[in-house]
Order: C-alpha cells, then sequence, then structure tokens
C-alpha cells in the first residue's frame, strides 16, 4: 500500500472508530443518569472515542503494516487511548467550571480540541521510537479534528441532533488518524520502495500494492522478518520494516538517517563470518559487510528481497 | 409659580428618597436553586425540567407576597427558554401542601479570635451568633430539614468540615449549636477555604442521598457568617485559600456550584471584607452590626430556605439530544393582579461539551402525577428512538462507500480495501452406500490420468496399478547452487 493509500484508509479507520465510539456512547448516555455535574458525560465520551481509536487505529496499522494484527498490541492501544481520553476528560472539566457560564462556545471548542489533542498525544506517543515527531503530528490532527469536529457539534448540534454529534465523534477520529500517519508523508526525507521479491510471500503481500516505508532523518529502522508472535515488547512491533522472506533474518539490517545521510548496515544478529554467509545484504551488487551509505535510487537487496531507496536529499 | 431654590432642594431630596425607597422594595423573581433536567418517564419521554425562585427585593432580602393558589401559579408563571415560553405542569410555594422536597442547610460559624469581643450588650459575638442559630432553628421541621452547623477557623479546616453531620432532627441540631467550640486567640479567619470546603460537603452530602433515592432533590443553602476577613498565616493549616488567587478560587466554585450562598457579615463594617464576602454569595451579602441584626438576618436567611416556589417545566425540546450543544438561558416572570410583573434573573443551563445532558434524577411523584394531569402530551417517542439508528447506519453506509468504492477509482490498479473472508470449512463427504461410486467433482482441470471416462466415471479404480516412468533429461528437477548470486 502506497503512503496515500495508507493515510487515506488509517483517516478512514479514525472515522470507523469515531462512528463506532458515538454508538457506544448514545447507548450508554441512554440509561445513565448522574447529578454530579456535567463532567460524567465528557469523561464518558472521551475514554470510549480514545479507546476505540487506539485499539482501530493500531488493529489496523500492523495489518498492513507487518504480518498479523497481534491481540495485545490491539489491547496495549486500546488502553493507551482509554488513558488518554480519561486524561482528557479530567482535563476538560476546570475548563467547562470555569466557561462554560461566560463563554459557552469557546468552553465547548476547547474542551473537543483538548479531548482530539490529548487523545492524539497518547496514540502518537506509540511510534515515537521511530519517529519522534509523530506524537506532535498526532496532537495537532487531534486539535485540528477536534476544532472542527467541536464547532460543528456547537453550531449544529441542536439544529440536527444526533447527526451532528457523530459527525463530530468521526471527525475527530479522522483528525487523529491522519495527523498519525501524515506525519511520516509530510516529514519523510526519503523512501524505501518494495521491487520484488523471491519470495510468494513477500511478492504476494508487497508486489502488487507497491509497498513503500517512509524514512526519516534521524530514524533508526529495523529490516526483518521476525514474526510479530515472537516480539520481545507488547505494545509496539520490534521490527519497523517487515518483509516476510525465508532468505532475511528476524532482525537482518539496520537503515538509519544521519546527518543529513542514510546508512545501510548490518545488524549484529545477521553480522560475523556466519551471518555474512548466510544472509545477502547488497546495495547496488555490492555486498554490505558493516555499514553503506546509500544514495538516491539505489537498488538494494535483502535475501531474496529487492528494494530502491530514494531520497530528496543528495548523497556526496 | 417657580420654586425656590430651596423649595427645589426638598423636592429633590423627596423624589430621589421615594424612588430609592420604590427601587429597595421593588421585588423581583431571583433563582434560588439550580435548573436541573430530570426524567420524566414513564409520563412522557420529553425531559424535564426542576428549579426553584425566591420573591426577594432589591437587598436580596425575602419579599412578602401573598401568592396565589398552586394551580392559579401554573397560569401566572411564565418560564421561557432563550426567549421561547416552555409548559410549565408544577408549581409548589411554602404555603401549599404540595411541599415535596427537602431544605439542606449548611451553616459556616466563623470562631476566630475576634468573634470573642464582646458586644454592647454584654455578650460576646461568638453567643450573639449562637443565639440567632438557635432562633435560626426555631421552625424546624423533622423529616423536611437537614442542617450542619459547622465552625471554621484557620486550623484543620478541612477535616472538621468534611465531617459535618447533618441533623436530622431539631434536638441534634440544637445540640451541635452548643456545641460549636468557642473562640480562641490564636484562631485566624480560613473563609475562602471554608466556603469552597462547605459546597464540596454539601455536594458530596446530596450525591450520598441521591444515590440510594434518586428523585431526591432537596431545597440547598451554605450560610457563611464572619466578623473579619480572611487571614491565614504560617501557623495555620497547610494549603488554606488566600490572597486573590484564593478568593478568585473560592468564588468560581461558588459560580459552578449552583448552589444558593448567603454571606453575612457580623460586627465592625470596616472589619467585614464585605466586598470578598460579596464574591463568595450567591446575592448581596447581608451585614449585621449587633445581636438582634444578626438575629433578623438569619431570620431572613430562613424564610429565603423556606419560602420558594418549585416548579417543574417541560424541556423546550422533545429530546436529550436536542439539548446537547446548547446553553439554555431560562428567564421566569411572574403576573399577579394588580402588581407589576415580576421578572427573574437569567439562569443558564449549561449542557456537557461532547456529550449528551445526563439527567440529575428522576421526576418526584408529585411533579409526574402533576404532569399526567395536566399535559396533553403529544408523544413522539418513535422518532426520538430511531434517530440515532438511523444516524449510525448512515454514517456507517457513507464511510462503507468511501472503503470500498472511492479506492476502486483512485488506485483502480492497487485496490486493497477488501476483506478476506475465512472460507467455509471443508467438510466430510456422506458415507457411499454399497455400489455407490464416488461423485466426482472438479474434472475440468484434473491433472493426467484422473480425467473422467466416457461413462462418466474416473478413470482409476482402487484396482488400477501406478506405474513409476522412468526419469527422463526433460522431467529432471535442476538445483542451482549459485541461486543467490
Amino acid at each position: 500500500m502506497s503512503l496515500y493509500q495508507t493515510l487515506y484508509f488509517m483517516s478512514l479507520v479514525g472515522g470507523m472508530s469515531g462512528l463506532f465510539s458515538w454508538g457506544i456512547v448514545r447507548l450508554l448516555e441512554a440509561v445513565l443518569t448522574s447529578p454530579r455535574g456535567t463532567w460524567v458525560s465528557d469523561v464518558v465520551a472521551t475514554t470510549i472515542l480514545g479507546a476505540l481509536i487506539g485499539g482501530l487505529t493500531v488493529a489496523f496499522s500492523d495489518r498492513y503494516s507487518g504480518n498479523r494484527v497481534m491481540s495485545r498490541w490491539i489491547v496495549s492501544g486500546t488502553v493507551i487511548g482509554l488513558l488518554a481520553g480519561a486524561v482528557a476528560g479530567f482535563v476538560d472539566i476546570p475548563i467547562t467550571n470555569r466557561l462554560s457560564l461566560t463563554s459557552p462556545l469557546a468552553a465547548r471548542l476547547i474542551s473537543w480540541m483538548v479531548a482530539g489533542s490529548l487523545i492524539g498525544l497518547g496514540l502518537g506517543l506509540r511510534w515515537i521510537h521511530v519517529n519522534k515527531m509523530r506524537a506532535a503530528h498526532a496532537y495537532v490532527g487531534g486539535l485540528l479534528g477536534g476544532l472542527l469536529g467541536g464547532m460543528i457539534f456547537a453550531v449544529i448540534g441542536s439544529r440536527i441532533p444526533d447527526l451532528s454529534q457523530a459527525i463530530g465523534f468521526i471527525v475527530v477520529g479522522i483528525g487523529i488518524c491522519f495527523g498519525v500517519t501524515f506525519a511520516p508523508i509530510l516529514l519523510r526525507d526519503g523512501l524505501l520502495q518494495f521491487v520484488s521479491s523471491g519470495d510468494p510471500r513477500a511478492q504476494m503481500k508487497f508486489g502488487h500494492a507497491r509497498k513503500e516505508w517512509e524514512l526519516q532523518q534521524g530514524d533508526s529502522y529495523t529490516i526483518g522478518s521476525r514474526s510479530k508472535d515472537l516480539s520481545s515488547t507488547k505494545y509496539r512491533p520490534d521490527i519497523e520494516i517487515f518483509i516476510p522472506d525465508a532468505a532475511i533474518a528476524p532482525c537482518h539490517a539496520i537503515l538509519f538517517g544521519k546527518d543529513g545521510r542514510f546508512y545501510l548496515t548490518r545488524h549484529p544478529e545477521a553480522g560475523g563470518q556466519a551471518g555474512l554467509a548466510r544472509y545477502v545484504l547488497r546495495v547496488r551488487g555490492k555486498t554490505v559487510t558493516t555499514s553503506q551509505e546509500l544514495s538516491s535510487a539505489d537498488d538494494i537487496l535483502v535475501g531474496r528481497t529487492a528494494l530502491k531507496f530514494v531520497t530528496r536529499r543528495l548523497s556526496s | 409659580m417657580s420654586l425656590l431654590p430651596a423649595g427645589r432642594l426638598v423636592v429633590i431630596v423627596v423624589g430621589i428618597g421615594w424612588i430609592s425607597l420604590f427601587a429597595q422594595e421593588q421585588p423581583h423573581l431571583t433563582f434560588a436553586d439550580q435548573v436541573q433536567l430530570v426524567d420524566c418517564q414513564p409520563v412522557s419521554a420529553v425531559p424535564c425540567f426542576t428549579t426553584s425562585f425566591n420573591i426577594v427585593n432589591s437587598e436580596g432580602e425575602p419579599y412578602g407576597i401573598d401568592l396565589p393558589s398552586a394551580d392559579q401559579l401554573l397560569t401566572d408563571l411564565t418560564i421561557t427558554a432563550d426567549g421561547v415560553p416552555v409548559k410549565v405542569f408544577y408549581v409548589s410555594t411554602a404555603g401549599s401542601k404540595k411541599l415535596v422536597r427537602g431544605r439542606l442547610a449548611l451553616v459556616l460559624v466563623d470562631i476566630s479570635g475576634s468573634m470573642a469581643r464582646k458586644l454592647p450588650t454584654g455578650e460576646t459575638r461568638f453567643q450573639a451568633a449562637q443565639s440567632a442559630l438557635t432562633q435560626f432553628l426555631d421552625s424546624f421541621q423533622d423529616g423536611v430539614d437537614e442542617v450542619a452547623i459547622v465552625p471554621f477557623e484557620s486550623h484543620n479546616v478541612a477535616s472538621t468540615i468534611r465531617a459535618a453531620s447533618f441533623a436530622h432532627t431539631k434536638a441534634d441540631a440544637l445540640a451541635q449549636v452548643n456545641g460549636i467550640p468557642a473562640p480562641l486567640a490564636r484562631n485566624n479567619t480560613a473563609l475562602y477555604s471554608a466556603v469552597s470546603l462547605g459546597l464540596d460537603a454539601l455536594h458530596d452530602h446530596i450525591h450520598r442521598l441521591q444515590e440510594s433515592d434518586n428523585s431526591y432533590a432537596p431545597e440547598t443553602m451554605l450560610i457563611v457568617m464572619t466578623d473579619g476577613k480572611n487571614e491565614v498565616y504560617a501557623a495555620d493549616d497547610a494549603s488554606l485559600l488566600n490572597g486573590t488567587e484564593g478568593l478568585d478560587e473560592a468564588a468560581r466554585k461558588v459560580s459552578a456550584s449552583r448552589i444558593q450562598v448567603i454571606g453575612i457579615g457580623f460586627g465592625e463594617r470596616n472589619e467585614v471584607d464585605l466586598a470578598a464576602l460579596q464574591r463568595l454569595s450567591t446575592d448581596k451579602p447581608h451585614m449585621a452590626t449587633d445581636a438582634q441584626d444578626l438575629k433578623r438576618i438569619f431570620g431572613l436567611t430562613r424564610r429565603l430556605l423556606v419560602d420558594r416556589i418549585q416548579v417543574a417545566f417541560l424541556s423546550p425540546s422533545v429530546d436529550r439530544a436536542s439539548l446537547a450543544g446548547r446553553a439554555i438561558r431560562f428567564k421566569a416572570s411572574l403576573v399577579l393582579p394588580g402588581r407589576p410583573p415580576l421578572t427573574s434573573n437569567e439562569e443558564i443551563f449549561a449542557t456537557p461539551q461532547m456529550g449528551l445532558p445526563l439527567f440529575s434524577g428522576k421526576a418526584d411523584e408529585a411533579e409526574l402525577a402533576a404532569l399526567n394531569a395536566r399535559m396533553n402530551l403529544t408523544e413522539t417517542g418513535w422518532l426520538t428512538l430511531l434517530r440515532p439508528v438511523f444516524v449510525f447506519l448512515g454514517l456507517g453506509g457513507v464511510l462503507l462507500v468511501a472503503w470500498f468504492w472511492i479506492p476502486r477509482l483512485v488506485w483502480p490498479g492497487q485496490y486493497i480495501g477488501s476483506i478476506a473472508l475465512a472460507r467455509p470449512a471443508a467438510k466430510w463427504a456422506a458415507p457411499l452406500r454399497r455400489g455407490e461410486r464416488p461423485v466426482q467433482s472438479g474434472a475440468k482441470n484434473a491433472p493426467p490420468g484422473f480425467e473422467p471416462g466416457k461413462a462418466g466415471g474416473a478413470l482409476r479404480t482402487p484396482e488400477d496399478a501406478t506405474v513409476v516412468q522412468p526419469l527422463r533429461e526433460s522431467t529432471k528437477t535442476r538445483l542451482y547452487p549459485d541461486f543467490r548470486r
């Protein structure tokens, strides 16, 4: 899947999360009673919104970037979103108390923006090990989605009941997921494109959709074939560029950007004499023994999979 | 004939006097309680609101008016929501027999060192306060009233107020008055914290009661009596509210709590911080300079709590979803025969920022009975019930189109939006009967040797033998050791 397809479908996933969370919130609010004030309704809404966006975003991004959707990562994404949503709900309480009577419109917009931005920040933190700006972009995406959703809800809320609230939730979800996904596209300094693979699994998975991985300066990406089942962490994959090729080591190579240039190096697990003999890693036809600087349009062979590196910056 | 200068002066002075007297006596309605959203099921699916009013003069003191019967008040009282009249279906006054709600009051009594000062009458300010409180409790109604008398100074403020016990009987309430500790010289005045914590205690008590009875919605009031100003020093409790920020925080809490807060200053005017007391009160604070004055003010306060017009009315919208995203401004006016209309201040009902407004509780039996008897309701339940379903299905359909159809137009060669459905599991064939031949399927693409014969059955039978052909050059599988190069 190309980056723009990922952006499109991730945004739709955010919209679906918003719609589902609205449905759940609507069901709950039909039976909830609270003499404690307006904040209960808001905390319930933000918590469910965060949980669903967190869970579905992780499920979708893992489905199209990795080999299998892991339930433990969906659970961790759901929990992160739930916590971020709950925090957003509680942050909204003093805002509501101070502004709702004097400036109701401002209070509503700020509350929606806080909810969107904090949920976005919480979800963006999942990818912070790959890309530090992703959290910031998710934050901004959630902020803008929250602003737009809040405006829809505040302006047409009473004229078109239910629909306005549902659209508001959908827009917040779209904003957050767009922010999470758009960050790497906006900031990408390079691309790794799938060309072809001798392994039918990789060819089937990436060949048709012309898979692309975005690369950024300062970040480090592990290329490998380690199954997610064997991942050592409970909330994210170990492998950023996963290729299901039998000739690729579980952790095969590391691609990193530093000082305006990109380098490809063997992963320690695929190094040494045994690693050199067993695992193929070539750039422009030459075997990479330690590390190799990459230039734009370089052909890379990893195992039996051919990749192409493209960058906007010229390496000297 | 023109008036002499002295005469003009007299006319002006008398005129101003009349105007000020008239202005002072001009009564009006004031919201004594917050507007609450309550559930009127099963009588009506349309949500209801409840609130209560006082009739007061410009000084915020109760104004005595002989109110007509509750039935007459239903026609005399008009409530508007954002300028649109709503249907009032229940009115109750102190004089009517319909009084169903309880009354809840928390009285904060300053016991700082200055309360030990003596008044010209010989008694201390503290003793005068006790005496006024005793009079305040004269009309205490067991079973209706709940009162907590809580002292405050600058030590153990939070723990004392949080431990407030609401007396259900007059005897208990009087025991609380008599049990107030005498003021000590070391005591300062944590006025802001006391008000803030008092509101919390009042809210907590209401919520505890509402957990067991969700139709419990008492008339509430917080009374704070002080003879000074907020004074907090290093030897006092830590984290007590102080300064402008402390006053702002306490005032914000008063505003957000929507509970009627009555401030009473006692003693010398220049010693009492009336400006702060004004911000901590929902109406003008009262100032008592002597014991009699204090008794009078406590009496007025009691009347504010008791003489309330309780009302219930239908929501301007048919369901809660239609209230979402709004800040509804309620106003009331009461037209009594031979009097100018009494109008109220504006009360805002703020809805949640993201969610739907939740019910505070259920309407009580008297209110439901009145609704049932008086209103000719046109139910719109089905539409209200089905609208969210239609919205969900409609928007879900739009998202599905965006998922499955639009990508086929934008990326026709790389469509990935399909969802791989699991194939049905293979089934074992049914057991064959004696002499029956198995049905062959997929014969079109059968490999060599498995084609169906002319009779339609398989060529191979269990009696057929498998003949292994010798390996020829063209059938060899070649392994290339240099494949990876």
